[in-house]
């Protein structure tokens, strides 16, 4: 068993500065990039981290067949629950006026607190296996450097996603650079209060994570929904090359959190 | 009033979730998991319990410079594997190489999957999970070796 106070303080430091980073590159990128090819990355992205989740979620039960066992009826609902809260707010949002930057802004921070929710049951799995490992040492606990590693890509990567719709909606070409860092800790800081409660909650609590994957699930789709909205306004330059170079940024994307995977 | 509803059936769904499985706190010591139910080693055949500690407390057992657990069986002998997940917050998966290595298995907490398979073909196959969790690391490095 891992002392809490420290371990969840690593913790919660490295999760925030990975996030971060992720945030910085892609708002930094935005600069050299046009923000249909970053949102392309982001979708690349969005593809594995779908996949990840689902399996998180334990395939909605679809693994047990059609018993519609109460398990599987509660995951189901969860995901659809999740779909359905985020597309309202975002149509709450949206009624009040024009997609400006200040409204854009919403969407980033939307954006990012759904990718973050799924944290919650990360941060769970985290807090439940520092509590329950035999190991001296945070790094031990998790497999060493390989798996930690993987941590902190992969939260360095999933934020990118919240980052792209920052770039796509909020009018980061008009703000200051002190601006957009503020902008980058506010997103930041939203991704990863759900992995930081949820670290807590695991320690502490033993629940099953598999429905909060489940619902970090659904509202992830939001997200995805604001990005592949992003890689298509506008048809002016719809080309062949133009294809290309956005297939390629989609690959690239999921290419780069499927290597972060990999050292799981 | 759309979005109040859903928040509302969404945390009743979660406090559900949450109460469904038991809400206990975690003991200040590693203890040994709790078997679930039908968790038994079948009559001429082997017992996998995945929990925090891998699979059979992998990780007690120096994974992954060493592989464990080992199955042992003879070519063309009927193998019953019964795979256990104790962990009551996350699935977890199963796989061997060759045998059983569909890629689309996965165990659900408290859940118990029965594999059975003939060893017809001889030499090491791996044992390992396929999905995420926090001790993926710990439950790559099972052996099934046919002589």
């Amino acid at each position: 068993m891992l002392p809490f106070g420290v371990t969840d303080l690593e913790f919660s430091i490295v999760t925030f500065i990975s996030a971060l980073v992720g945030i910085l590159l892609i708002i930094g990128a935005s600069s050299f990039i046009k923000p249909r090819f970053i949102a392309a990355f982001a979708f690349g992205v969005y593809l594995w981290y779908f996949t990840d989740t689902l399996g998180d979620a334990n395939y909605l039960d679809v693994n047990q067949g059609a018993v519609f066992s109460v398990e599987l009826v509660s995951l189901v609902t969860l995901f659809a629950i999740g779909v359905i809260v985020f597309f309202a707010l975002d149509g709450r949002i949206f009624t009040m006026g024009e997609e400006t930057a200040k409204y854009g802004m919403m969407v980033a921070l939307l954006a990012a607190l759904a990718l973050g929710l799924h944290g919650f049951g990360e941060g769970a799995d985290f807090g439940y296996t520092a509590a329950q490992t035999p190991s001296n040492t945070l790094l031990d606990a998790f497999g060493g450097l390989g798996p930690s590693a993987s941590w902190v890509l992969h939260k360095m990567f999933e934020p990118t996603i919240a980052a792209a719709c920052y770039v796509a909606f909020a009018g980061v070409g008009a703000k200051k650079p002190v601006d957009k860092l503020v902008d980058s800790l506010t997103l930041a800081t939203v991704f990863v209060i759900p992995a930081i409660v949820g670290s807590i909650a695991g320690y502490y609590l033993t629940f099953d994570h598999t429905y909060v994957f489940a619902l970090g699930l659904g509202v992830s789709v939001y997200a995805v929904a604001r990005v592949a909205r992003s890689m298509f306004s506008g048809a002016a330059e719809a080309s062949s090359g133009f294809s290309l170079k956005m297939a390629i940024a989609v690959v690239i994307g999921f290419v780069c959190i499927f290597i972060s995977a990999l050292l799981h | 009033m759309v979005i109040l509803l859903a928040v509302a059936l969404a945390t009743a769904a979660a406090v559900a979730a949450i109460t469904l499985p038991g809400l206990n706190r975690v003991s200040s010591t590693t203890s040994p998991a709790k078997l679930p139910a039908g968790c038994v080693k079948p009559a001429d055949g082997f017992l996998i319990v995945a929990s925090q500690l891998g699979y059979n407390d992998s990780v007690d057992h120096g994974v992954p410079q060493n592989s464990w657990p080992v199955v042992d069986v003879r070519q063309g002998q009927n193998v019953t594997i019964v795979v256990c997940n104790a962990d009551p917050v996350e699935p977890h998966g199963f796989q061997i190489d060759k045998y059983y290595d569909s890629g689309i298995v996965s165990i659900a907490p408290g859940q118990v999957l029965t594999v059975r398979f003939v060893a017809d073909t001889t030499g090491t196959f791996r044992i390992y999970c396929n999905i995420f969790c926090a001790v993926h690391w710990a439950m790559q490095s099972g052996e099934l070796v046919v002589t």
